[in-house]
């Protein structure tokens, strides 16, 4: 479930009753002593809306992936963002059962070489939380979670921060579902801006490692991060949005969730790149140039395969292609890839959707942890 | 803000006169109630018990009844959403979101204004997207908490039509048909929601259904048995709270006082500043002879959200207690609150009704109140209902007609047999009257402190 695919099912369509019966499930009392009014079903609401999983792994709900250059040199920032509204829907801690783990792939392959594992013990009663980062096992950095400080640097020199903050993401959701899903009136070519995250807050992992851990300056490198619970898959990201544009029904996209990127173009006898390419052609034929041919469809399947972020260490990050910044607005980049904007030969580079027309957020910080204070 | 307004005692100042008054002072306490400070300041002198000598019966300012902390979450949800429903008409997401809340938050409060300000805002999110489930559903929710059982009824059958996986629309058609009195639909809605999805939620609907229909035994069992599932999922604090407080109400119908003493203590353990178990456990305490602590209990649970029926118990317990004056004041104050919610909504009528008839203090409202809403509900207490106020009336045989409906179910409810036996006993069929009183007072024989009184003294003329 990478972040469009919870935007769908967290927030678009049926995902919004299920928000609303989680909210109302819990108070119960009706004003009138004469009837009794009953609970809401809850999280039962829609036995084909995954968010009685959602529901129940939030806090392993991953919103996006982030990898950039700090601003102290010589350093780079990986940064994941967990459990969207977490200021208006649920309680804002992480899971103290499952894993989080910022991937790394230093050799090429898509195998991760190096993996920042994030573990949180139960929330004190103020919903404080000790947390640990290890790398390859060893314990690297410790906190408690909302200080914004993080952690002086330990072995390896690795800062840590995770809590609440402001949600770096930015969207216009709402024309994105009116002329992507057919749902409201709102529309992407109607001129008018309206960024959903403004007031959002999400909780968020970020750590700073030395580039020298990472292979040093100028190693590509290619990151994703999985959240886990009892070893079981519950989500994975590497690019934003990949599983939920190009992934339909949510068995692919769970199954997407589960796969090793090694395995993503190959596994289930290539569903993954076949729907990919349909997508692309299928969105693609939007725009004046007509589709993207087999083979150029067939081309772009093989740079989104496997799905991680793949990064220049050292370098200024240009997402989604080249790690991804906090304000970088990657889904510009990909509204006008998917929709004919990739510049082959005999192509220019405009799409039929060019962008949602919102920008980055004014509150991001110049320093560590880097996303804005919570809202 | 230290007391609800009511009529001065002994004053016939017409109730135009007083609501004027009452607005303000109701807009203050809102306010007071949503800022989770009391409003002192505001408090208008008029509305305090001028000539009272009692102290206030409420004292709402600053009394809240949930947590601060859930409060605060709530009012920052709001400010949130508001800023995307306010930039955006689009934004149905948001409108949804915010109406949720309010919707909750009128729940938890008991504060009527919320469901006004969470309407608004689900008719801005189906004018952006008329199909949207989330907000169609919570429509169907609001109808049926602001007692348009009919509306929700439709609104929620459209929706369960359009998609079958939609199953709070099923709960939501199931509890109106239950409230419609349409018994027969409401357990087929019932059986296929239960046979779509298990859980505490659902075992608590089929409960109540019991107890209407008359299965006591089985009411007792499925309350119980919610509760205990409810508490086995991790249910707590207002949600655990009412799988308690329906447990209660179902025992204390058919007098089961110790179970019914224990679950509201078991609500209030979940959520203290709990009002419907406060008022619940004040009930069962004055039904076991524990009229002062009941009296006590009544006065926290009114002074946290003013309900008519919680006043008007009160008003009971001080007559019986032998304080007029007090009694005469909460009597007051039951007509104020209630009329000035029916100028909203009609979700005080019933109680209105009940109220006038068991007081003689206007039957001929209470006739028509209760003959207004049987005519949209035909449930088992809307014939008591309507079938009491003919009584209070003097229309005995209408009385009679209405209270075979209500009795019809065989539902084990201590008062319903009171009233038909009152009403055998007006038309001079003794043998009933003596049957049904007997029953009453054998079911539970504090039903009710003042009305239990009569039963005996009822009875007692009838041998």
């Amino acid at each position: 479930m990478s972040r469009v695919h919870r935007l769908f099912g967290r927030f678009g369509g049926l995902g919004v009753a299920a928000i609303v019966l989680t909210v109302a499930a819990a108070p119960l009392f009706t004003s009138a002593a004469d009837h009794l009014d009953a609970p809401t079903l809850g999280e039962v609401h829609n036995a084909n809306d995954s968010l009685s999983v959602v529901k129940r792994n939030g806090p392993l709900d991953i919103n996006d992936l982030y990898t950039f250059r700090a601003a102290t040199s010589g350093r780079t920032v990986l940064a994941m963002t967990v459990n969207p509204a977490v200021n208006l829907i649920g309680p804002a801690v992480f899971s103290s059962e499952g894993l989080y783990t910022f991937n790394v792939d230093t050799t090429g392959d898509a195998v991760a070489d190096l993996r920042y594992e994030v573990t949180f013990g139960d929330p004190d009663v103020r919903g404080v939380q000790h947390y640990t980062v290890k790398a390859n096992g060893k314990a690297v950095a410790s906190g408690f979670t909302d200080n914004a400080k993080g952690k002086s640097q330990s072995r390896g020199g690795v800062v840590a921060f995770a809590g609440q903050r402001s949600d770096p993401f930015f969207f216009d959701l709402l024309a994105f579902l009116g002329t992507v899903k057919g749902e409201g009136s709102g529309s992407l070519l109607d001129g008018v801006a309206n960024d959903f995250f403004t007031p959002l807050n999400t909780l968020a992992i970020v750590i700073e490692v030395p580039n020298a851990a990472l292979g040093g300056d100028g190693a590509a490198i290619g990151t994703w991060a999985t959240t886990t619970l009892n070893g079981a898959a519950i989500d994975q990201i590497g690019r934003p949005a990949i599983n939920t544009v190009f992934n339909g029904s949510a068995a692919d996209k769970e199954a997407f969730n589960a796969t090793p990127p090694s395995q993503q173009r190959t596994a289930l006898n290539g569903t993954f790149r076949n729907n990919i390419i349909g997508v692309l052609q299928a969105f693609s034929a939007l725009d004046a140039e007509g589709a993207y041919t087999d083979v150029e469809a067939a081309g772009l399947a093989d740079v989104l395969l496997p799905d991680v972020l793949t990064y220049t260490v050292g370098s200024a990050a240009a997402g989604p292609l080249n790690g991804r910044g906090l304000a970088d607005d990657v889904i510009d980049v990909e509204l006008n890839i998917v929709t004919g904007g990739y510049p082959f030969p005999g192509r220019d580079g405009t799409g039929a959707i060019t962008g949602d027309g919102v920008g980055p957020h004014g509150d991001y910080l110049a320093s560590f942890p880097y996303l804005g204070t919570p809202h | 803000m230290t007391g609800i307004p009511h009529l001065a005692r002994r004053s016939a100042r017409p109730i135009a006169l007083a609501m004027a008054v009452l607005l303000v002072v109701a807009v203050t306490w809102v306010a007071a109630a949503l800022g989770g400070q009391p409003a002192t300041a505001a408090a208008p002198e008029a509305a305090v018990a001028a000539e009272g000598s009692a102290a206030p019966i409420t004292a709402p300012g600053g009394s809240l009844p949930v947590p601060d902390a859930t409060l605060d979450q709530i009012g920052r949800g709001i400010d949130a959403w508001t800023i995307n429903v306010e930039a955006d008409q689009t934004d149905f997401v948001s409108a949804t979101n915010l109406a949720s809340l309010y919707f909750t938050r009128g729940r938890l409060t008991g504060v009527l204004d919320d469901y006004t300000r969470a309407s608004a805002a689900i008719e801005r999110a189906i004018a952006a997207y008329p199909q949207a489930p989330g907000a169609r559903n919570l429509e169907a929710l609001l109808a049926l908490t602001t007692h348009d059982f009919a509306g929700a009824l439709s609104i929620a059958t459209d929706i369960y039509a359009a998609d079958p996986s939609e199953l709070q629309a099923l709960a939501t058609m199931g509890d109106a048909q239950l409230e419609l009195g349409d018994y027969v639909a409401a357990t087929a809605t019932y059986d296929r929601l239960a046979a779509a999805q298990a859980g505490p939620a659902i075992t608590a609907r089929q409960a109540h259904l019991a107890a209407v229909q008359g299965r006591p035994d089985d009411a007792r069992r499925l309350a119980a048995d919610a509760y205990d599932d409810a508490l086995a999922a991790g249910s707590e604090g207002t949600s655990l709270a009412w799988y308690a407080f329906l447990q209660g109400t179902l025992a204390f119908q058919d007098g089961g006082l110790d179970v019914s003493e224990t679950a509201f203590r078991a609500a209030l353990d979940a959520w203290p500043r709990s009002y419907p178990a406060l008022a619940g456990l004040a009930r069962t305490r004055a039904a076991q002879g524990a009229t002062d602590e009941a009296i006590d209990l009544y006065r926290r649970a009114a002074a946290i959200v003013p309900q008519p029926v919680t006043i008007a118990a009160l008003g009971d317990l001080y007559t019986l207690t032998g304080r007029p004056d007090e009694a005469r004041q909460a009597y007051d104050e039951v007509r104020v609150i209630a009329t000035l919610a029916a100028a909203n909504r009609q979700v005080y009528d019933r109680a209105l009704a009940l109220f006038d008839a068991n007081h003689g203090t206007d039957v001929d409202e209470a006739v028509s109140l209760a003959a207004a809403e049987l005519d949209v509900r035909k449930d088992v207490y809307g014939w008591d209902a309507y079938a009491w106020a003919l009584h209070a009336a003097g229309r005995d045989a209408e009385a009679d007609d209405a209270m075979q409906h209500a009795l019809a179910l065989g539902t084990r409810d201590a008062l319903l047999s009171y009233h038909g036996g009152m009403i055998a006993s007006a038309l001079g069929d003794t043998a009933r009257a003596r049957e049904l009183l007997t029953d009453a007072l054998t079911i539970n024989p504090g039903f009710d402190p003042l009305q239990a009184q009569r039963a005996r003294a009822t009875l007692d003329a009838l041998s």
